[in-house]
């Protein structure tokens, strides 16, 4: 494998930035990392105040590390939930926006976000996550994120996790070319990355690991996947960089 | 040498497999140094009469190097007969509690013979993410319980497959004739520095091919690979006590 990987899904939790950051420090070490986007995380429904400590850690990681590359959570419920993203974005160096979890992709809420981070370039980083048992209220899906994808065709949508489960999800931004689809998360089923491949092409597909949960897992998939040097180099590298062109990621190429 | 004690051959229902066929499947755990080590078959799981995969799989695998933990669900009314029957084929037994439906008491009698037949038992967490099933709903197993079987069925190994670290935590001082393998342990980061398990009786599993093989070596440091991938898993096919 030539170069660094670059990951474009990682996050650090709230009351634990040093250990976090520690950990994905020493993962990037250890699996040839080379760039790092990295979203705060918290409580499930957080409230304007925690949003704004959320940016700020992620903000001062920024600072003190090379390494990583932020995106700026945003609450899009919030009445300030658009100034959040301004400021990620335009003071903080952020270069994507995590749409906080707690409320649907397409939800009416999202639109005035959407439309910057259409005139500004943003990519918005989306979980989802269709579950058999266990979905977390306002989570959400790949079916969710077809239709905000199909409705703000010029902003570029990354969706997490391959949609939960890939055979569900990945069908549904097929056509939708807006979509680009990560291979995040603590699923380490051995077909998935194949099919996505086979669904969407290796020029779609991003790296992402969701540490500090797992790493391992998702550099395995990408290297068992079967896949030619030209795909790897795209899923591991190049989708991201080209995704990202402000994220000074000529380094890590 | 290195061994996977938990790989599988066969269809699964709910997907594709690349490397389901059991060739396709040696040549993939050869490429990593593993040349032996136990391979169920997924067709049994579903069978009125697992043998009828695991004979296959048995046969197939003769001289390979590898040996087939058979399928046995203790609801079956020939289950017993069946293993006694078969016992000289199989390298171990392999249960399936979260999906042929049972509870550990059903499966004492089983474990108990499987221990005087001279095999292992490894016993099942789960097969898929709870959270992808699809048509199949799995039941939990329950680490606690089937370590208290384990404990009163010290005749017999016992290798506990599939579960996750934070379940395996809850085994810091399991029965001495209970193992673990690491199948369970990709879903976090530097897993083998946490993992309250005792280091010397994990070994390696992957669950490949529904599972990453690639992902499942990676997860273990290089520094711990001759351990958990090579002398542990000897020491548990052998019979050996903890060291």
């Amino acid at each position: 494998m030539r170069g660094k990987i670059i990951d474009i899904h990682a996050h650090i939790w709230r009351g634990r930035v040093r250990e976090d950051s520690a950990l994905l420090l020493r993962a990037a070490e250890r699996f040839g990392i080379g760039a790092i986007f990295v979203s705060a995380l918290g409580s499930h429904v957080p409230d304007e105040e925690e949003v704004r400590e959320l940016n700020d850690m992620t903000g001062a990681l920024l600072r003190e590390e090379s390494i990583f590359r932020g995106y700026v959570t945003v609450s899009p419920e919030h009445g300030n939930a658009l100034d959040v993203l301004k400021r990620g974005v335009e003071e903080q160096g952020m270069l994507g926006m995590k749409l906080w979890v707690s409320r649907r992709c397409d939800d009416a809420c999202c639109d005035r976000l959407y439309r910057y981070c259409a005139d500004e370039g943003v990519p918005v980083l989306v979980h989802t996550y269709a579950k058999t048992a266990g979905m977390l209220p306002g989570e959400s899906t790949a079916a969710e994120l077809r239709r905000a994808a199909l409705r703000f065709p010029e902003v570029r949508f990354i969706m997490a996790h391959l949609g939960g489960n890939c055979y569900h999800g990945v069908p549904l931004i097929r056509d939708v070319p807006n979509v680009w689809a990560d291979f995040s998360g603590s699923n380490c089923r051995e077909d998935d990355l194949p099919y996505a491949v086979s669904m969407l092409g290796a020029g779609r597909i991003l790296f992402g690991t969701d540490m500090p949960g797992a790493c391992a897992m998702s550099l395995g998939q990408a290297l068992g996947a079967g896949l030619s040097e030209g795909e790897l180099e795209l899923i591991l590298r190049r989708n991201a960089a080209e995704l990202f062109p402000k994220g000074g990621l000529s380094d890590v190429l | 040498m290195y061994y996977d004690l938990s790989a599988f051959a066969g269809h699964w229902p709910f997907r594709r497999l690349r490397n389901g066929e059991i060739g396709a499947e040696l040549e993939h755990l050869k490429k990593y140094g593993i040349g032996g080590g136990l391979i169920s078959s997924l067709d049994a799981i579903f069978y009125n009469d697992p043998w009828e995969a695991d004979g296959e799989l048995a046969e197939l695998l003769r001289e390979k190097g590898f040996r087939a933990a058979v399928c046995v669900n203790p609801d079956l009314p020939h289950a017993a007969a069946e293993l006694e029957r078969h016992a000289g084929s199989a390298g171990a037994v392999r249960l399936y509690p979260g999906i042929h439906g049972y509870e550990c008491p059903g499966a004492s009698e089983l474990a108990r013979l499987a221990g005087e037949l001279g095999l292992p038992v490894l016993l099942t967490a789960r097969l898929e993410d709870r959270r992808l099933e699809y048509l199949l709903r799995q039941r939990e197993v329950d680490i606690l319980k089937w370590a208290e079987l384990a404990s009163k069925t010290p005749e017999t190994r016992f290798l506990f497959t599939g579960f996750y670290r934070g379940e395996l935590d809850m085994l810091p001082d399991p029965p001495e004739n209970v193992w673990a393998d690491t199948s369970g342990l990709c879903h976090d980061l530097f897993p083998f520095e946490v993992c309250a398990f005792p280091a010397d009786r994990l070994v390696f599993g992957s669950m490949s091919p529904l599972q990453c093989l690639e992902s499942a070596v990676i997860n273990v440091p290089g520094e711990l690979r001759d351990g958990i991938m090579g002398r542990n898993p000897e020491r548990f096919l052998k019979g050996e006590e903890r060291k």
